[in-house]
């Protein structure tokens, strides 16, 4: 890994562990809330959780993208450092969030199957597709184009998570439909960065 | 090796940049030698700050390469992490740079400079008198110039560009700020490259000048040279266009019978006095206005 | 030192014309360490470049001489040197410009004599 991209992920990780403590916390909170409000069960606010960790990784990519690569380049970084980057970022969100998803499920006392995790990793990774996607059509269409897709996406995300079990435990009834979906899914996540990215980055 | 890059100079060949089909720089050769102060005059809209980003590849050129000794720039690491260039802060409402506050700002770039000096950032904050707790779009004009000259100046870097760095800046800042980067450049050395409007104030810290007239270098000289060989003669209108019989003029201005000219001299050439016509001496900024005007 | 810089001339010159005009008013004696030219960059807020310019004009006309590690130094008899120099320069650059302007007001040869005896009375 060259110096750049030691400095660069440096950077990143500083700002990108701030706010995910701080989308943590406060979905922690809000989940308190909402099962004290609605009086609904631990593992119901187990469920509101584990949608919020499934799009953390789209939300922080899509920051990343909008916000801070402007300032990152303004302090001379390449370009292809973030590429890599996102890459880089996106993997270690989905280890932080399957970790906290983990104990989570531990604290619950959920029995945790292989399913329960595979499902969890496609839409930790269907989620930061999303976000850099949303991330670089928004900056290259605007931010007002692409909120009402934005809400679209979020909801399909968000019930495919809650959802996510039974759905992918159907398509995944085979070991080699498994290897298929993951396959699909990382291709159009690596297709999607490299495309827009390129694009994107190259005419700031 | 490493040392040595800072060392090689940073130069544009035959570059060219067109947004969308309008060519806003017109095959641009240029040499920034290592060790020297820089001026970059230049009309708004003559392309001060394109150049500048495309030297720090900040953006691509759309053709021509920067180079820095043998190595391109445009996404080089190695060699980007000896430029550093310091833009007019502008904090729009949905970027980072809004939202971070100064000491986070400072932060980020502690970490991507290399050579950054903490010490020499906390000091100018001080000197400054800038919160380091304050929000980057709570501040003023004057402000965020402080802010972008902290970073040039704390960045060490071998080659820092900085784009009109006194804008918003009352007169004993600016002065601060010469004397600020006249003490590193005694320290260090390093390269530097000042774009400004406020020309005749800062022509005396530029050891060369390059003038940018409508996308392309009018001028890159030692600015006592060219100031030694730019001169304005005036009196009755009839002697001051004999005497000029022969050389190029520059922006003439009549009133009544007498008239006033600007004449560049070639290297060495002395303009012959008389009793007719007043010969002055032009300062930077009349000669600019004179080459760079609208009566060309 | 001291004195403001102007944009009628190049500031190099004036530089070297300060310090010479120092040393004809006892302000820098010979022998004399002189400020570098670093230290000049600062006081004038001028290039470095340029400083050094003026310096090594007067070195080159032998009124400075540099000590290796120590700094520039006023050469002995540099105050004569200038002195002879500006004499010299004093016909180029008074005596012609005051012939050139007494001649435009229409002042005869005479007038100018009258009133160079009328000065040397009064003192």
């Amino acid at each position: 890994m060259n110096e750049g991209l030691k400095r660069h992920i440096q950077y990143i990780s500083l700002y990108q562990g701030k706010i995910f403590s701080i989308i943590m916390l406060g979905s922690l909170i809000y989940g308190i809330f909402l099962t004290g409000v609605m009086g609904d069960s631990a593992e119901n606010m187990v469920r509101y959780f584990e949608v919020i960790l499934a799009i953390i990784p789209c939300s922080l990519t899509v920051n990343y993208i909008k916000y801070q690569i402007d300032l990152c380049l303004s302090m001379g970084c390449t370009r292809r450092n973030i590429y890599l980057s996102i890459y880089i970022l996106t993997a270690e969100l989905i280890v932080e969030s399957f970790a906290v998803f983990l104990l989570i499920k531990m604290i619950a006392s959920a029995s945790i199957t292989a399913d329960m995790i595979l499902s969890f990793v496609i839409s930790e990774l269907i989620s930061a597709t999303l976000g850099v996607l949303n991330g670089f059509l928004i900056r290259r269409f605007g931010h007002t184009k692409m909120l009402l897709i934005m809400l679209i996406l979020y909801a399909g995300l968000t019930f495919f998570a809650l959802n996510s079990f039974s759905l992918i435990t159907g398509f995944l009834s085979s070991p080699s439909s498994r290897l298929i979906i993951i396959g699909g899914i990382l291709t159009i996540y690596g297709l999607t960065v490299t495309l827009f990215g390129k694009r994107t980055i190259d005419n700031i | 090796m490493e040392n040595a890059k800072g060392l090689m100079p940073l130069q544009c060949k035959s570059v060219i940049k067109k947004y969308k089909e309008k060519e806003v720089l017109h095959d641009i050769d240029l040499t920034l030698e290592p060790g020297k102060i820089y001026g970059l005059i230049g009309r708004n809209g003559a392309g001060k700050t394109t150049l500048l980003s495309i030297l720090a590849a900040q953006c691509p050129a759309t053709s021509g390469a920067i180079t820095l000794g043998e190595e391109t720039v445009w996404e080089n690491q190695q060699a980007l992490s000896h430029i550093c260039f310091s833009r007019e802060l502008n904090p729009v409402a949905e970027s980072a740079i809004a939202t971070m506050k100064v000491k986070d700002y400072l932060k980020a770039a502690s970490i991507y400079y290399p050579h950054w000096d903490k010490e020499m950032a906390d000091r100018l904050v001080k000197t400054f008198e800038l919160e380091p707790g304050k929000k980057i779009l709570k501040l003023s004009k004057g402000m965020l110039s402080m802010l972008t000259i902290i970073l040039a100046l704390a960045s060490k870097a071998d080659y820092t560009l900085l784009d009109e760095p006194v804008a918003g800046l009352d007169v004993f800042m600016r002065d601060k700020f010469y004397k600020l980067l006249l003490e590193e450049y005694d320290k260090t050395g390093r390269t530097f490259l000042i774009s400004t409007h406020i020309i005749d104030e800062a022509s005396p810290v530029f050891e060369e000048v390059i003038m940018l007239k409508d996308g392309a270098i009018l001028l890159k000289e030692n600015t006592e040279d060219l100031l030694s060989r730019a001169i304005h003669i005036s009196g009755r209108e009839d002697a001051v266009d004999a005497a000029a019989e022969g050389f190029k003029i520059y922006h003439p201005e009549k009133i009544g019978r007498s008239k006033g000219i600007t004449v560049l001299m070639e290297h060495g050439r002395e303009f012959p006095s008389s009793n007719d016509l007043s010969v002055q001496p032009v300062s930077l900024q009349n000669l600019f206005i004179a080459l760079c005007g609208d009566d060309n | 030192m001291n004195e403001i810089l102007t944009q009628e001339k190049s500031i190099y010159l004036q530089i070297s014309e300060m310090i010479e005009n120092d040393i004809l008013r006892d302000i820098l004696l010979e022998e004399e360490r002189v400020p570098s030219t670093n230290e000049l960059a600062a006081l004038y807020a001028i290039n470095p470049a340029t400083a050094a310019k003026g310096i090594n004009l007067l070195v080159d006309r032998n009124i400075l001489y540099k000590k290796r590690g120590i700094g520039m130094f006023v050469a002995s008899g540099a105050k004569e040197k200038i002195r002879q120099h500006r004499k010299e320069e004093f016909h180029q650059r008074y005596f012609k410009a005051m012939m050139e302007e007494a001649h435009s007001l229409g002042i005869t040869g005479e007038e100018l004599i009258r009133m160079i005896q009328a000065e040397e009375e009064k003192k």
